[in-house]
């Protein structure tokens, strides 16, 4: 198209915009030599494009970065939630289980022979090998044995400083469930062993959740139960690949007899309980 | 999108939305409000944003969460009532070219604003554009035309400047 005085306003643009190849932008120019008048457009044109103004700056920058070694658990609450009510509901099922299909009470088991929390703690922290020796008959054993010894005493001595005595406590008594509890306790110290933060915050949450009416110091059958339940929220927060991120969380655990206050604290993930313990018999 | 890359991103572009937020609200507060938001949205999805598209994602959530605020506070003017204001009324008092040049941006209407300063300030293709407002490519160029006519009558208009 030949540039006259009626379209050289779009081919002003279109050379403004770069869209003009070089035999037009030849043309053009030649156009522009010839009329004087239009020159001064073109000019105003060069005008239009726009500048940034650099001093207009976003201030809080610093509100929008994330901290790089850390992610983000949206919803984690939620998703404890959502594990304590499967945990209810598997403790619901087995409690059915047993009244429905009315299993056998004889043939009781004796998982710990000894009842001290103090004698317990010092077994779990220096004797570990003295555990799969002692115990070799019961499921304990197998615990002790499949668990690297390296690991165990690393374990171990997480375990001791972070979590409550009575959750470390191997002892159920003898009652009619433990035929099916014992199956359920190697995997609560399994899921100890390896996710032991998620389980305990799965323990504590859903402890609190169905608000027991045994003293959990006793670890007798609602401990046990109560353990079996943490195991199903730990692996559901596990699964949910939220496991290790809670993992890593800064815990802290404060014990002062009457009640136990937990607090899981970094910038992407709030966890925080107080839990009453009913005051043992004496 | 890694972390270290939606810092990056805060770094690089953060100044660069509010730029073109604030152009439109001529309110700082707004402009943080939209910024903010942008990078919270990219933020949620910055593991499924490659770092390569942040910054046109980021112009997108921005545009649109702007459009919205508009839209909320009925402040969509029409194109014609905006063009005929900026024949009617253009203000004489002296200024230098670059006020001059922002005082016209002002009055264009918001979506031949955008186009322009999304064009002039980005370097964005007429495609991109497109695709950040949600317009065709013509569309795009016909407003970006249409932009650069109403600016260039007005720098022509007021006082002679050029």
């Amino acid at each position: 198209m030949k540039i006259n005085r009626n379209n050289y306003e779009d081919f002003l643009i279109q050379k403004l915009e770069g869209m003009l190849n070089t035999e037009q932008n030849a043309e053009l120019d030649l156009f522009l030599h010839n009329h004087a008048d239009i020159k001064s457009e073109w000019e105003a044109f060069e005008l239009t494009r726009l500048i940034p103004d650099e001093s207009l700056v976003f201030e809080n920058k610093g509100l929008l970065k994330k901290k790089e070694n850390a992610g983000v658990i949206p919803m984690y609450r939620s998703m404890l939630y959502v594990a304590s009510i499967a945990a209810s509901l598997l403790f619901v099922l087995l409690f059915s289980q047993k009244y429905l299909i009315n299993l056998p009470s004889e043939n009781p088991v004796v998982v710990a022979e000894n009842n001290s929390l103090n004698n317990n703690q010092s077994r779990v922290n220096s004797e570990p090998s003295k555990v799969s020796s002692t115990s070799s008959s019961n499921n304990n054993a197998i615990i002790a044995d499949n668990f690297p010894s390296e690991k165990q005493a690393v374990f171990s001595k997480q375990v001791s400083t972070n979590y409550p005595k009575q959750f470390l406590s191997n002892q159920i008594s003898t009652t009619p469930l433990q035929t099916n509890i014992q199956p359920m306790k190697i995997l609560a110290h399994t899921a100890m062993k390896i996710y032991p933060r998620v389980s305990y915050a799965s323990f504590i949450w859903t402890k609190g959740l169905m608000k027991p009416q045994v003293p959990v110091r006793n670890t007798t059958e609602a401990g046990a139960w109560l353990q079996i339940a943490s195991i199903l929220g730990s692996e559901i927060v596990r699964l949910s690949g939220r496991g290790e991120r809670l993992n890593k969380a800064p815990l802290e655990l404060h014990i002062k007899n009457n009640p136990i206050q937990l607090n899981i604290n970094n910038p992407y993930i709030k966890f925080h309980k107080v839990i009453s313990f009913k005051k043992k018999n004496k | 999108m890694t972390v270290k890359e939606y810092n990056q991103s805060v770094e690089l572009y953060s100044d660069r939305v509010f730029r073109f937020i604030y152009k439109n609200t001529r309110d700082r507060d707004d402009a943080n409000d939209v910024v903010q938001n942008a990078f919270e949205i990219l933020w949620k999805n910055h593991e499924r944003v490659e770092f390569e598209k942040c910054r046109s994602y980021l112009f997108t959530v921005a545009y649109h969460n702007f459009i919205d605020q508009v839209r909320k506070m009925k402040r969509i003017t029409r194109m014609e009532d905006h063009h005929e204001d900026l024949m009617e009324a253009p203000d004489r008092s002296y200024k230098g070219v670059k006020e001059i040049v922002e005082q016209a941006l002002s009055k264009l209407p918001e979506v031949q604003k955008n186009v322009v300063m999304l064009r002039d300030y980005e370097g964005y293709d007429y495609a991109e554009i497109g695709n950040i407002t949600g317009l065709t490519e013509s569309q795009v160029k016909v407003y970006i035309f249409r932009a650069r006519q109403t600016l260039k009558d007005y720098l022509v208009g007021v006082e002679k400047v050029i």
